[in-house]
């Protein structure tokens, strides 16, 4: 019987030790996701203001260049953000007419040297141009002319000139309206052009001859940056998205988006 | 032979239990770090931006904690309307150098939020 019950506090050792080994086991795995877990909070924290830094560094590299940055933009060897930024105002505001060199030509019946052009980051396009002139009388509007796009009508002031197909701009070009033509003479004559855009916003109305400074748009005063936030060696990010205001010099709206910005 | 296996297998079970409770004394470390940087993070938001500087505060809000706040001009100077700081919040246990949690940012002058 004793010789039996020799081993027995061997046995009841061993299995002891299975279940300590099994209960350790378990913790070490909960307290690992734990550390784990912490650490992701804290690259989730450091994205976030990374991302924030993003928008300012946006908002003031504007103030001092007149242009928005775009791309991957490093704090240290550490941190950066990725910038985007776009116009989110209307089409209109993002067109910039510019008559301050215009004149006449064609025995005065054209007016050329205007240009137009889309300031915002992405592309805009003009629907309809109303065409108006003082001493109307005899005249009509024969022709638009924007780079080598003719469209061609006989319109009386205010002429409605439909532009069919719409005038597509691509962001940031210049384009040239290379001549308004008309049926006779323009000499002493006002005329004046109201854009309008394919999203219905229109310009105000902006005197084309004789010449008068660039107008119509404003910059394209309302843009939206979006930032993401990341530090090297991580696929963890955030991202924020801010509408800034050129005009107020205010963010008018600002909010975190699920989207990560690439460079 | 009862006493060499439990001795064989209760010194590794000691050391990772020691492991353990270090970890845990980490674990609150990171989160009440991160959470008193966050803190700051947030204050120096609504800030007024010049008042923005360096600054060291010891047992941070009543904390066990230290922190430090860097705040360096990276465009422009307090003499130029348009600048750029770039604002570095380190917290480290009371009394020791290295920092636990460190989080930076930028932020612009005359910034305002609203319509």
């Amino acid at each position: 019987m004793a010789l039996s019950r020799r081993g027995i506090v061997l046995i009841a050792a061993v299995m002891l030790v299975v279940f300590a080994s099994i209960a350790v086991l378990g913790v070490t795995t909960f307290i690992v996701q734990r550390l784990s877990q912490n650490q992701t909070n804290i690259l989730r924290a450091k994205c976030l203001y990374l991302a924030q830094a993003g928008y300012n560094y946006a908002i003031y590299y504007y103030r001092a260049n007149g242009t928005f940055p775009s791309g991957q933009v490093s704090i240290d060897a550490n941190n950066y953000f990725v910038l985007n930024v776009t116009s989110t105002g209307t089409q209109a505001e993002a067109l910039l007419v510019d008559p301050s060199a215009s004149y006449l030509a064609n025995s005065n019946k054209d007016v050329r040297g205007v240009t137009i052009r889309n300031t915002s980051g992405t592309a805009i396009a003009i629907d309809r141009i109303i065409v108006t002139w003082s001493l109307a009388t005899g005249r009509s509007l024969r022709q638009i002319r924007i780079q080598t796009t003719t469209y061609n009508f006989n319109l009386s002031s205010p002429a409605d000139a439909d532009l069919s197909p719409d005038f597509s701009l691509s962001p940031g070009t210049t384009y040239s309206i290379q001549r308004f033509r008309f049926n006779r003479s323009m000499l002493q004559r006002i005329i004046w052009a109201q854009f309008v855009m394919a999203d219905g916003s229109m310009t105000e109305n902006i005197r084309i001859y004789p010449s008068s400074p660039a107008q119509g748009g404003s910059g394209g005063n309302i843009f939206t940056i979006k930032s993401t936030g990341k530090t090297t060696g991580s696929n963890i990010y955030r991202s924020v998205q801010a509408t800034f205001n050129t005009t107020t010099g205010k963010i008018t709206e600002y909010h975190e988006i699920p989207e990560q910005i690439t460079p | 032979m009862t006493i060499v296996v439990m001795a064989i297998v209760a010194i590794p079970l000691a050391l990772l239990v020691s492991q353990h409770i270090e970890s845990v004394f980490t674990s609150r470390d990171l989160t009440l770090a991160t959470n008193l940087a966050r803190f700051e993070m947030e204050n120096v938001s609504n800030m007024n931006y010049t008042n923005i500087t360096n600054a060291s505060f010891s047992n941070y809000q009543g904390y066990d904690y230290d922190l430090n706040r860097n705040a360096v001009y990276v465009y422009g100077s307090n003499l130029t309307p348009n600048s750029l700081k770039r604002i570095t919040v380190s917290v480290s246990r009371h009394g020791e150098v290295s920092a636990i949690v460190t989080l930076i940012t930028y932020l612009a002058g005359n910034i305002t939020y609203g319509l």
